[in-house]
């Protein structure tokens, strides 16, 4: 499942990531991946790919124990560069003794999908993904969270330590504000008149 | 919190068993939130296109 998610808090991702979402432990890793912002090309490679593993192995640990966080205890993002930390100690004294080869990713398949179908479901998917924009980021969120992550408003209250009539008015208010931004003249979502 | 607010969250499943069947109980009797249900189940339902399915892997094509 492919979405944007740079909106979402930490403490969200974390939520989707207890789901074993991965492309929120994607977006979680976003910064930490992206590497040091200067200077990236003068890094040697066997350093970059220590990172890299770093990286890796701290998504892997996220994703097993991204059910345990709790917001009460800390920032979401302190509790992940821990983790992170704790893997690139792990990773570097493991490097002390032998050298890793780095696997080169596969390039990622193309889809055969016939291209009309492909290109309706873009469309489709770029006007709800518009109005999902142009909501208030903490409604977005809630709506997302219920809808993509499967969570119930009071898990949702849980998870980011939020008043759960807060979680019900923004989950209201988001929906509500779609209808309306998905009303508009160019956002009918046609799929009955085109069948 | 007021029942007829549920209704969101009912749309979106994610309410709590026992707010659902509070909710469900309402609905029966309330025609104002069988309206705003089905309108806000339209644009719940929307979100279905809001995502990418990946791919199928290849050797499955």
């Amino acid at each position: 499942m492919n979405r944007e998610l740079a909106h979402l808090s930490d403490e969200a991702l974390v939520a989707l990531a207890a789901r074993s979402e991965q492309s929120a432990l994607a977006e979680l890793l976003r910064p930490l991946r992206a590497g040091p912002p200067t200077g990236s090309r003068s890094a040697s490679f066997a350093t970059k790919a220590l990172a890299e593993d770093a990286v890796q192995e701290a998504f892997l640990a996220l994703w097993r124990t991204a059910a345990r966080f709790v917001p009460e205890r800390g920032k979401a993002s302190t509790w992940i560069l821990t983790l992170v930390h704790r893997r690139a100690v792990d990773i570097v004294r493991r490097e002390e003794r032998r050298r890793a080869d780095a696997l080169e990713q596969s390039p990622e398949p193309e889809s055969r999908v016939a291209v009309d179908e492909e290109a309706w479901l873009r469309l489709q998917r770029e006007r709800v993904q518009d109005a999902l924009r142009k909501l208030p980021d903490q409604q977005r969120e809630a709506i997302e969270l219920a809808y993509y992550g499967g969570f119930t408003q009071s898990e949702l209250a849980e998870r980011l330590g939020q008043p759960l009539g807060t979680i019900k008015s923004r989950m209201f208010g988001g929906l509500a504000r779609l209808r309306e931004l998905l009303g508009e003249p160019g956002m009918e979502m046609s799929w009955t008149s085109t069948s | 919190m007021d029942v007829h607010e549920l209704t969101a969250g009912y749309a979106l499943d994610a309410l709590h068993p026992e707010e659902r069947e509070t909710y469900e109980a309402h609905l029966a009797q309330c025609e104002p939130c069988r309206a705003e249900l089905a309108s806000l189940g339209e644009t719940a339902t929307t979100l279905a296109f809001g995502v990418t399915s990946p791919a199928p892997p290849e050797r499955l094509r």
